[in-house]
């Protein structure tokens, strides 16, 4: 017996033993990058998360692509597009000898088959993106013509992200809107498989027109949403590359040494949605939602001055992300440079709530994405709120759920952000306009529609930008229906000896042209 | 015997027919329009009342119930509303993940539990008996969460020795596989052999002082012999009652150990599932779970018949 | 006479140093809950900027956290809710699961007997947690509704406990004979299974507590308990998780602090089985 009981243990010592003393794989011709989130459907014309168009960028090439410098430039377009009459046709001329991952070829027709396929697919969440559209046309195989109903200067800039990409159509008959399961684009890696929240396995493509900018056989998107666990990861050598790094930790890994950190100002913002008319619905008509919030711009304003956005910055990120007051990004071009955040004044906050009535404070709910970064976000603002006397109740709700309560109008106040398109109007058309299709605040101003109808038909990048400036300066010091807090860092991390990334303010991984020292 | 067997079965058939009463109206009371997510934001009125005809969502409740139970019996149980993917693939592929999960903690709980138990229960009232009770009311208390983290930190931050996370299929890569599961599944097993170690102790204390094991030792018999002869079948019944009732434990441990670990199994899918709002996948996650503990159970119960035939006889108190 | 058992069993819990430390640890966390306003250093959720996650000092022996608080002050008010969630949450399990168990094991064998034992079964077939989650997920996450949905999950056990109780009470030889006299009925079995229940419910509770306290921690580690800026140990352990490598301090002390919580319930209550166990007489 007692032999037996030794035999025992030693076989368990050298089963430990074995297992921890496994070599450490050297993953050279496969490249692990890790995601926060999993992304919904692999679908350009149905895909709503971030997550997803960085699926897409290895993929799901498209007619353009933005530089680091926001510049556009053609990717599957053999140049940029013609514009004629007044604006309202749209010529572009398409790459030759290009095939899909499928082997087909990607031609005139197929481009406009998906196309059509974003405007018209029943749940397209394109559609709005390609409204002003009225029809397209194969002028020859290697051209199209768009035509419009009046002239949209953000259309190329729009095609520089889903709406401009091309699909199979030979995948699309065969698999209808089932697409997603197994997609085929143009791409320098092709979809091979996709566990659902675990991983998104791509290889290099066979078909694509420049082979040698794919350095990797094989990508792998492993999905970790645990900031910590992603970075236990990365520092193991499970992971290559690592998404969204928390800033709180990005200064330790620098100081660390081991792995490079690429740090860019993103295109979006995040800020402080405050519902004002929705009662019942985004679709339906607007209703008085009788709260000093919803009804008091003084409120509002009161609450605006309660918060010290450089003091934000530096508790809740360490100072890495970009305080701001403007939903147009640091970035672009259209970045109004003067323009000054209101700094934080408690006094004048207290007088703002007194003289609305509201002498001993006011207390109401402001809802936020369950996860640590947003907290954190979330208790700062309520501890800065609290002298100005306002007494915020933090209700953290998951994402999807916290996004169709906003839209039914079921939200006070929402910690929520956008992450931004290459060309202004997609960071505020469609919320401050009324009628807009993600305006869930149900304001309404015609003159602000004046300034911004006005900006997306005109191409003149100075007229524009004073537009922009009006607009903006109406919505941040009049209706206070969002109030812009910063902009994203988008922070990633990979070893040092990985070379040749170049970090996009689209915040999105491009591993084309990435290879190992 | 068959009596027993007949009863015992039809018993767990009406339990599970409570159990999907019982999701089914869960996942109703979860707060928001099932339609509306999946919709997605941009849905009109229209839209929405197409999605609810589809999904039959404008059925009244009770014909909604037995259409998904028509169906769930049928092996069907609809679809995940952000992937698209049949409920039963998902569920079929990340069972058996967290399967080899609990499997390797039960392993490695009944590797440290069971000896330790019997070896107090001989012992009992020396050093080695204190030490083990200390060893093992320590694994109940700590929060497996924070040994997650702290294992996480020290053997794979600090030491290098263990991958973080993760999950390699074992037909992919053994070792890999076995590597990446070592942590979760001690950290989920030392809960468990806490519990299993008293149980044993405890069952085994019981048995020994019993009278039939006096007689044999009385006869003469090798000490040893006796305790593995006679007192362990027995002393094992009420081990193997517990078991059945832990596997509940260990599903549920597993929802946050698989969280720190990265583990793709049914524990993070619950979780995510109800996070998302995914209502196909959280009524058939939930009932799958709770069928399996029930079915469990069941195998349990006819157990005992082998262990100890006084028990065949039926009756008794408790679960019945 | 009962003076005198009193005596014997007071003795009998001293000579077992082990459950003695774990029921005064017991009584000093809560002590630490109903005195946090006095004992705590400073305001728990107040901020200091300047001092972000520093280090242990004279001034904030625990450290201080990623928005400047003051650690200490957190644990000693987490305590609060803790106890709260971890007490209150079984005392609602009981409060509905004895009057079910009576009921169920009075009318053993019949159609209200078979239901709620079926309920049961089911009920417990949904493991503790992914009911806490669920119960939760459909009220809305607060500390309040976080105690009522463990309250819930751990109705069944209580409810189970109760009835085998009242069925081998019933087995009991002096019941028998009271009934062969004519008495024996509700109110004789539960004049003789209440000092039974309430020592076994003691000592169940004993053990279903720290569970509860764990629940209550793991809810709140996954956002579905007590919301920001109460400080309750669950929610500072997951905050600390983005720090355990540059502030460690803020995972060791309410980590720590439910471990001691944790075991010292659990030390007491196997000092209480082996009080109460009938075979020690």
């Amino acid at each position: 017996m007692r032999r037996t009981y030794r035999g025992t243990w030693a076989l368990l010592g050298l089963a430990i033993l074995a297992l921890t003393a496994g070599p450490a794989l050297a993953q050279k011709k496969t490249l692990v990058v890790a995601l926060n989130q999993d992304p919904d459907l692999l679908d350009p014309t149905l895909a709503r998360t971030y997550v997803g168009r960085i699926i897409f960028a290895h993929m799901c090439e498209k007619l353009f692509d933005i530089d680091e410098h926001l510049r556009i430039f053609p990717q599957l377009a053999a140049s940029m597009p013609t514009i004629s009459d007044g604006g309202k046709t749209v010529t572009i001329k398409l790459r030759g000898g290009v095939k899909f991952n499928d082997g087909t070829p990607m031609n005139a027709e197929a481009v406009k088959f998906s196309l059509d396929r974003h405007r018209e697919m029943k749940g397209s969440n394109r559609r709005s993106e390609l409204e002003p559209v009225t029809s397209i046309e194969v002028v020859d195989p290697l051209t199209i013509r768009l035509r419009l109903k009046s002239p949209f200067s953000p259309l190329v800039a729009t095609l520089a992200d889903r709406s401009g990409m091309p699909v199979s159509p030979a995948a699309v008959n065969k698999l209808g809107d089932k697409f997603a399961t197994a997609p085929v684009c143009v791409g320098p890696w092709s979809f091979v498989e996709r566990v659902p929240q675990d991983r998104i396995v791509l290889e290099k493509s066979t078909h694509y027109f420049d082979p040698g900018q794919a350095h990797f056989d094989r990508l792998v998107f492993r999905i970790i949403p645990d900031d910590n666990v992603r970075l236990a990861n990365l520092r193991s050598g499970d992971i290559d590359v690592m998404h969204l790094v928390a800033p709180t930790d990005s200064l330790n890994l620098k100081k660390e040494g081991r792995f490079e950190v690429a740090s860019v100002t993103g295109l979006g913002y995040t800020g402080i949605t405050i519902n004002q008319r929705n009662k019942t619905g985004k679709t339906q008509p607007p209703g008085d939602l009788g709260t000093p919030l919803a009804n008091d711009p003084r409120v509002r304003e009161a609450f605006d001055l309660s918060l010290d956005r450089e003091a934000i910055n530096q508790v809740a990120w360490d100072g890495q992300y970009t305080p701001g007051c403007t939903p147009i990004a640091p970035v672009s071009p259209f970045y109004d440079k003067s323009r000054k955040c209101p700094g934080r004044d408690v006094a004048k906050a207290k007088q703002l709530l007194a003289a609305a009535g509201l002498p001993n404070g006011y207390a109401f709910e402001l809802t936020i994405v369950n996860d640590p970064q947003q907290r954190r976000f979330g208790e700062v603002i309520q501890g800065m709120a609290r002298e100005a006397g306002f007494n915020i109740t933090l209700r953290p709700s998951e994402f999807a759920s916290a996004l169709t309560d906003d839209d039914n109008g079921k939200l006070q106040a929402f910690a929520i952000g956008w992450s931004g398109r290459v060309d202004p109007d997609g960071n505020i058309h469609q919320f401050q306009t009324c009628g807009g299709s993600l305006n869930t605040t149900l304001v309404c101003d015609e003159s602000i529609d004046a300034l911004l109808n006005r900006a997306r038909e005109i191409s003149d990048q100075a007229q524009r930008a004073k537009l922009y400036r009006e607009a903006i300066d109406k919505i941040t010091g009049g209706r206070r229906n969002v109030l812009y807090i910063y902009h994203l860092n988008y922070i990633l991390a990979f070893p040092k000896n990985l070379k040749g990334y170049h970090a996009v303010p689209d915040g999105l991984i491009r591993i084309k042209g990435v290879s190992w020292n | 015997m068959l009596d027993f067997l007949v009863r015992r079965v039809a018993i767990s058939v009406v339990t599970l027919l409570v159990i999907s009463l019982i999701v089914f109206t869960g996942v109703r009371m979860i707060p928001g329009d099932p339609a509306r997510v999946m919709g997605g934001t941009d849905a009109d009125a229209a839209g929405l009342a197409e999605i609810r005809q589809k999904y039959g969502l404008d059925a009244p409740i009770p014909v909604q119930y037995l259409r998904w139970l028509g169906l769930a019996l049928r092996g069907d149980l609809g679809e995940s509303i952000r992937t698209r993917e049949s409920v039963v693939w998902t569920v079929a592929r990340k069972l058996p993940i967290t399967m080899e999960l609990a499997g390797l903690s039960l392993l490695i709980a009944l590797t440290i539990a069971i000896p330790a138990g019997v070896f107090s229960a001989v012992r009992r009232n020396t050093v080695w008996d204190f030490l083990v009770n200390a060893a093992s009311l320590c694994g109940l208390s700590v929060p497996s969460f924070w040994l997650g983290l702290m294992l996480i930190l020290l053997l794979s931050v600090r030491l290098h020795w263990l991958p973080a996370s993760g999950f390699v299929p074992p037909w992919e890569d053994v070792l890999g596989n076995l590597r990446r599961m070592l942590m979760p599944a001690f950290v989920l097993g030392a809960g468990l052999a806490a519990v299993l170690m008293r149980q044993t102790r405890n069952s085994m204390i019981e048995i020994l002082s019993a009278d039939y094991i006096r007689t044999a030792w009385s006869k003469g018999l090798a000490g040893r012999a006796v305790i593995f002869r006679h007192a362990f079948r027995n002393g094992l019944i009420p081990v193997v009652t517990i078991l059945g009732l832990q596997t509940g434990a260990l599903m549920g441990g597993a929802v946050v150990t698989e969280q720190i670990f990265v583990v793709p199994g049914f524990g993070r899918l619950i979780v995510e599932s109800v996070f998302t709002r995914d209502y196909p996948l959280v009524q058939g996650v939930v009932l799958i779970t709770a069928s399996t503990y029930v079915l469990v159970n069941l195998l349990v119960d006819l157990s005992y018949s082998l262990l100890n035939p006084r028990i065949r006889i039926g009756g008794g108190t408790g679960g019945g | 006479m009962a003076g005198d058992r009193a005596g014997r069993l007071w003795r009998r819990l001293w000579r077992r140093p082990p459950a003695v430390v774990g029921a005064v640890v017991v009584l000093f966390f809560l002590g630490l809950a109903v005195g946090a306003p006095w004992i705590a250093t400073s305001d728990p959720q107040r901020s200091d900027y300047g001092k972000i996650r520093k280090a242990p000092t004279a001034a904030n022996p625990f450290g201080t956290d990623d928005l400047g608080r003051d650690n200490f002050s957190r644990v000693v008010w987490g305590t609060r809710i803790s106890m709260q969630a971890g007490v209150f949450s079984i005392l609602l399990a009981i409060a509905i699961g004895v009057p079910a168990g009576l009921v169920a094991g009075y009318r053993s064998g019949g159609l209200v007997d078979q239901l709620i034992m079926r309920l049961t079964d089911a009920w417990l077939a949904f493991p503790f947690l992914i009911l806490a989650i669920g119960l939760v997920t459909i009220m809305g996450a607060s500390l309040t509704n976080a105690t009522v949905a463990i309250g819930l999950a751990a109705t069944p056990t209580y409810i189970r406990l109760t009835r085998g109780l009242v069925l081998s009470t019933r087995e009991e030889d002096y019941v028998q004979a009271a009934r062969a006299l004519g008495a024996g009925g509700p109110r004789t079995i539960l004049r003789h299974i209440l000092p039974n229940i309430v020592s076994a419910l003691l000592v169940q509770a004993t053990v279903s507590i720290p569970g509860a306290i764990i629940a209550e921690a793991i809810l709140s580690f996954l956002g579905l308990g007590v919301q920001p800026p109460t400080p309750s140990w669950g929610t500072m352990l997951n905050t600390a998780q983005q720090f355990l490598e540059t502030a460690p301090w803020m995972a060791w002390w309410p980590g720590l602090a439910i471990f001691s919580l944790t075991l010292s319930f659990n030390l007491a209550g196997d000092g209480l089985r082996d009080l109460l166990d009938p075979r020690d007489y």
